[in-house]
């Protein structure tokens, strides 16, 4: 049973939203001041617009009081989410407030791409917006990247149990674990040197592709930003391919793959022997070998390129692409539609599915999910096969440490895995309800790049769309990238506020009547542990209530 | 016998209100400044419409060239090389069926945006025919959306990059250019791109300014927010409620004393 969040918790979440915001405020506003410095004043208008949303709503949340610090993994995802929505929301406004998106829906859609780390887009004339908005764009991506990354792995003894990146672990009450600051350590690390190799292979390929030097400090970090956070967004319609350079493709490649290795495996890069036998990474690398083959062989076979280096350029980029879920691209989207045939289309659809390793940047159902699958059904077609009084026991290596598979771990895999399948006709059906001259497999394969986070685009979902289908794709945005579960947890944790939140009390003050703590912890620890028990006790009766 | 605790959305009814109150305002205030934007866009380019009776553009279908035709499409290549330029053409047409113009001749004109890329023996550029390049200008001058942007890319040679001064940007039209050159579906000398290599090429028009005017509401309402936030951080400050920082709050400086 779902129970309301208690006035402790919404003003712990109202902590959370407000931190968040002002971050990002903060952000927009060095790029407002950017933008006022280089004489683009619509532009330093509207970022100003939304820093002063989000410093202002920020200061308001960070004001709020909270007597509990420490959040539940339910607690925790619900402030993640709605994190998510808010700093949507507020980035939407500079977005819609440049002019370049016919209607708000729109630059909503592109706020929550970034956000998502997609980078699918609706605007309008890309060509001629301002340098400051697309490095606003790619400051999205960061944010999003970043804020995924930490969340996945604040709940890393949850994805360590349960083979997920996002899963409850024991009934949703348990405390996320990890330290935030020595989070913030890790991910600093590794991001901050991704972020910085990149700027500096990035910039420097750009200079002798031939970009002059007044345009490479926007372009080197938008396209950084969208590489190495798997984020997708180009500074310019045609992506990757109007640079015409190998060098600089090749230095994104590296980037993509370092965005969707996870950060568990950058900090081991040394042992290789630990992270050869991780499943997670053992799974990528084989995804990774298959699509970058059936994109070569399918375009070798459609007749798309006759030359060895242009199918290697072309395919091996774009499965890279597919499977690091960046979504950047070579080759225009009509190009991709009409030009790829069947093998190669299928291939990246395949590696779109899949996505990159679990603790990493990359979005997608995750690698590691793939794995305790596969592990699964070769356990139960063993079983089957051996004889009735066999034990099977399977095991498999994760992030270091030897695990006996579970059904727990399989049915947890499975269920995302599943979610994300059945989503994908959904999604196609509404692109074909949407522009009946879209073909069945153009479909699909947009409606795989939407669900898995991938941003690669065939020209299916455009502005002129219906609203319903793009509001539609904005929300399949959000459940791909929050691993579905966390939403479902969001709205109960709604719909849990709309039907007891009348009844609502102050939180752990009337609680006390109910249980005192058992443990001698900190105070925190006792007014969380007052709180579970004092759920338990009180569900029977009326939920949240001082009766 | 303890008073029963008033609930909580009641007693915290006020502050819900003031905090939908500030919501619209800020929203009205967006709205306003994203209607107020200046509307002017630029003059429409004349260029001629394309040559949609030419029997050879309507002779054109998308069938595939599957690996066993690529010799005929050679050698049909080799004859179209013989053939008088096709006539004027535009990207979508290209896109929506490379096939069938590899290695034919035509006339392309659109304007230069993005970044001149300078190489040995011409530069690699950006050129889009769509109506934010050819009709209404960029997005910033006017409010006619008309989705995303078009164009190929052009290698133009040395000897006529001195044409292409300004390229497009969020300030300006870039120049807008009339090229003449063979379409190659997957360009062998630039790692099987689809371009566009002109063998002559001349300037249409100039670059010109776009949206030069401020949008001035809009200016208002972002100064407006500003001191709103402020003043919301400096109250949170002044309260105690708040941390910025590099600066320290009225109590922790009242315990220091």
């Amino acid at each position: 049973m779902l129970l309301p969040p208690s006035a402790d918790d919404l003003r712990a979440t109202a902590r959370t939203i407000g931190r968040v915001l002002a971050v990002q405020g903060a952000v927009t506003g060095v790029l407002a001041i950017a933008a006022l410095l280089t004489g683009d004043v619509d532009s330093a208008s509207a970022l100003a617009c939304g820093a002063a949303l989000g410093i202002g709503f920020g200061a308001l949340g960070r004001t709020v009081k909270a007597r509990t610090r420490r959040l539940t993994w339910t607690r925790g995802v619900v402030a993640g989410v709605a994190s998510l929505v808010a700093v949507a929301l507020v980035a939407s406004v500079p977005l819609w407030l440049s002019g370049h998106y016919a209607a708000w829906i729109d630059a909503l859609f592109d706020a929550v791409s970034g956000l998502t780390t997609t980078g699918l887009t609706l605007v309008s004339d890309l060509d001629h917006l301002s340098p400051t908005l697309v490095v606003f764009r790619g400051t999205l991506e960061v944010a999003g990247g970043v804020g995924f990354l930490m969340l996945a792995l604040s709940l890393l003894k949850s994805l360590a149990m349960m083979g997920s990146t996002m899963e409850p672990g024991h009934g949703g009450r348990e405390r996320i674990i990890r330290a935030p600051t020595m989070l913030w350590r890790e991910v600093r690390t590794v991001v901050g040197a991704l972020l910085v190799a990149g700027i500096v292979g990035v910039a420097g390929s750009l200079a002798l592709a031939g970009v002059p030097l007044a345009a490479l400090p926007a372009t080197t970090l938008a396209l950084t930003a969208s590489a190495a956070t798997t984020g997708g967004f180009a500074p310019l319609t045609p992506s990757v391919g109007v640079y015409h350079s190998a060098l600089l493709e090749a230095v994104l490649v590296v980037l993509m793959l370092g965005g969707a290795v996870s950060v568990w495996a950058h900090l081991h890069a040394q042992r290789l022997d630990q992270v050869r036998k991780d499943l997670d990474a053992r799974v990528f690398v084989a995804t990774l070998v298959a699509v970058v083959g059936g994109a070569v062989v399918g375009l070798a076979q459609a007749g798309t390129f006759s030359q060895v280096e242009a199918l290697v350029r072309h395919g091996a980029f774009l499965a890279v692409a597919s499977v690091t879920t960046s979504g950047l691209s070579t080759v225009s989207p009509r190009l991709l539609a009409t030009d790829f045939g069947a093998l190669a289309t299928s291939a990246l659809i395949f590696g779109m599915v899949v996505g990159g390793m679990s603790g990493s940047m990359a979005s997608g159902p995750k690698s590691l999910r793939v794995g305790l699958l596969l592990k699964g059904l070769v356990g139960e077609v063993r079983r089957v096969l051996s004889p009735d009084n066999t034990v099977q026991a399977s095991w498999f290596s994760h992030q270091g440490r030897r695990e006996r598979l579970t059904d727990a771990h399989v049915r947890s895999a499975a269920t995302i895995l599943l979610l994300t399948l059945a989503a994908i006709p959904v999604a196609a059906l509404a692109l074909l309800w949407s522009d009946p001259s879209v073909g069945l497999s153009q479909a699909i394969f947009a409606a795989s790049s939407i669900i898995s986070n991938v941003g690669l685009d065939i020209g299916a979902l455009r502005p002129s769309d219906p609203a319903a289908t793009r509001l539609l794709a904005t929300a399949l945005m959000v459940l791909g990238r929050l691993e579905w579960l966390a939403v479902f947890a969001f709205v109960g944790t709604l719909v849990a506020l709309v039907r007891d939140g009348r009844r609502l009390g102050r939180g752990p003050r009337r609680r006390r009547h109910h249980a005192r703590p058992r443990s001698s912890g900190s105070p925190g620890d006792r007014v969380a542990l007052s709180r579970d028990v004092t759920s338990d006790a009180s569900s029977t009766r009326t939920p949240g209530g001082t009766a | 016998m303890k008073p029963r605790p008033r609930p909580w959305l009641r007693s915290h009814l006020v502050e819900l209100a003031l905090f939908l109150v500030v919501v619209l305002v800020a929203s009205a205030g967006i709205v306003w400044a994203r209607w107020a934007a200046p509307d002017e866009p630029l003059e429409r380019i004349a260029i001629g419409a394309a040559q949609p009776d030419d029997a050879r553009i309507r002779a054109i279908t998308c069938e595939r060239t599957l690996p066993d035709a690529v010799d005929a499409a050679e050698e049909e290549a080799e004859e179209e090389a013989a053939a008088p330029p096709l006539g004027r053409v535009q990207s979508s047409e290209v896109l929506a069926c490379p096939d069938a113009f590899d290695q034919v001749v035509v006339d392309y004109v659109g304007e230069v945006v993005g970044d001149v890329l300078r190489r040995d023996g011409g530069a690699w550029l950006l050129v889009n025919d769509d109506a934010y390049a050819l009709e209404s200008g960029p997005l910033a001058a006017h409010d006619a959306h008309d989705g995303a942007n078009q164009g190929l890319a052009v290698w133009l040679p040395t000897e006529f990059l001195d044409l292409v001064d300004e390229p497009g940007n969020a300030s300006r039209r870039g120049d807008v250019i009339e090229v003449v050159g063979r379409i190659h579906r997957a360009d062998p000398l630039d790692g099987g791109g689809l371009t566009l290599r002109a063998s002559s090429a001349e300037l249409v028009r100039d670059a010109e300014p776009a949206g030069a005017a401020i949008n001035r509401p809009q200016a208002l309402v972002a100064v407006l927010m500003t001191l709103a936030a402020f003043a919301v951080v400096a109250w949170g400050h002044r309260n105690g409620r708040l941390s910025v920082p590099g600066l320290r709050t009225r109590r922790r400086l009242s315990k220091r004393r």
